[in-house]
């Protein structure tokens, strides 16, 4: 009996002991597992705390760029106000000018015409001139009857002179004055001829001049009708 | 003073005028030396003036029987019926479709430039052309077929330097030319 419940002792003693050192062994397994678990851990956490303090420099950076871009629009706004300012006082400027021009092509428009009117002193200095060459053709024909008149001088003076010769000694004084006559008669062809030829002269002259004054007058109502649809084209311009 | 390119470039202007007014090529125009050489007791004169020169076109012609026949047969009247109002009215007309020409051409290298009126002169007065103090003068005859030649000239009076490129040709336009005489 007692060796019997020494021997249940010992066993129990035994399994006392046993259980101990599995418990000891599984205590131990226990431990070396929770420190390669705290271990594990205690990486991740730190690559964890590097991650965070890489995101902290970009955070810095991305903040330091996103200052400088506010900064950057602080100065571009401040620019695109004083651009606007200069833009409100250049429009008012542009209006202002634009209704100044307005009104020169105006007073201008008013001014040509005004200044077309001029045709008509145009017009008057047409008549003028051909009342000259209309005159200048009455000289014409009067220095033609002058010339035929002279013409016909010269062939009595020389009748009066073969007459006076003919009556001989008391002929001799109406032979002086017939020969005189002639003499007379002579110039004065002579001088019609000249005139005619002036005649001519002047009515070369008469007619270049008038034509002149004709062709210049065309001229300038030419270049006025231009500057006429000119303008109207930049007051058509400026009424939009 | 004008340039010898200027007076060329002129000269080439009025015989081409001349050519087209009377329906014929460049060639038949031939340039004549004097005065004499040209027939026509009276002409039909006309200006061209700018700023700094102008330019006077003298287109010579006879009154006669022939013309009287050519004009009246164009017109589609009886010599006879032709009044010589009539008679000078047609060859103005043709000096003014020689100078309009002239004046086409020379528009395109002087902008500035008017045309006067026809006006009817005796030939005597081309004579004193000096007297206006001519810069340039020239004597055209233009042969035309079955007709006796046309007789044209040109003088130039310019108050300053006159030089000019002359512009290039350009293709001709049918103008409705009276082809009177």
């Amino acid at each position: 009996m007692l060796e019997q419940s020494m021997l249940f002792g010992a066993g129990v003693l035994l399994a006392i002991v046993a259980c101990t050192l599995h418990a000891r062994a599984a205590s131990r397994r226990l431990q070396a597992g929770a420190a390669a678990r705290y271990q594990a851990l205690l990486d991740r956490m730190n690559d964890g705390l590097a991650s965070v303090a890489a995101l902290e420099r970009d955070a810095r950076i991305a903040q330091d760029a996103l200052m400088e871009r506010e900064e950057e629009l602080a100065t571009l706004r401040e620019q695109l106000r004083g651009q606007d300012q200069r833009a409100v006082r250049d429009q008012a400027r542009l209006i202002g000018a634009a209704s100044t021009a307005k009104g020169c092509a105006g007073r201008l428009a008013d001014d040509i015409q005004s200044l077309m009117q001029v045709s008509r002193t145009f017009d008057r200095w047409n008549q003028s001139m051909d009342a000259l060459l209309k005159h200048n053709d009455g000289m014409h024909r009067k220095n033609d009857d002058f010339a035929l008149i002279v013409r016909q001088m010269v062939i009595v003076t020389l009748n009066a002179s073969i007459e006076a010769a003919r009556v001989g000694e008391a002929g001799r004084g109406f032979s002086v004055v017939a020969d005189e006559m002639r003499s007379l008669a002579s110039r004065a062809n002579t001088l019609s001829i000249e005139y005619r030829e002036s005649l001519y002269q002047n009515d070369l002259i008469t007619t270049s001049t008038f034509q002149d004054m004709q062709a210049s007058a065309k001229l300038i109502m030419g270049a006025m009708t231009t500057l006429d649809l000119v303008n109207r084209s930049a007051l058509d311009a400026l009424q939009v | 003073m004008i340039s010898e390119r200027a007076r060329q470039g002129l000269d080439g202007m009025l015989r081409r005028a001349l050519a087209q007014s009377e329906g014929v090529d460049d060639s038949a125009v031939s340039v004549l030396d004097t005065l004499g050489d040209i027939a026509g007791s009276q002409a039909v004169m006309l200006s061209i003036s700018s700023f700094s020169f102008r330019v006077m076109v003298f287109l010579h012609f006879e009154p006669g029987r022939e013309l009287q026949s050519r004009v009246a047969g164009a017109l589609g009247v009886a010599p006879e019926e032709l009044s010589a109002q009539a008679l000078l009215d047609a060859v103005c007309e043709q000096g003014n479709l020689v100078c309009g020409a002239f004046n086409r051409e020379l528009c395109r290298s002087f902008p500035f430039v008017g045309m006067s009126t026809p006006h009817c002169l005796d030939g005597r007065c081309i004579e004193h052309l000096r007297l206006l103090g001519q810069a340039h003068l020239r004597h055209f005859r233009a042969e035309r077929p079955d007709r006796p030649p046309c007789h044209v000239t040109l003088c130039v009076c310019a108050d300053g330097d006159i030089d000019f490129e002359p512009p290039a040709l350009v293709a001709e336009q049918a103008s409705g030319e009276l082809e009177f005489f």
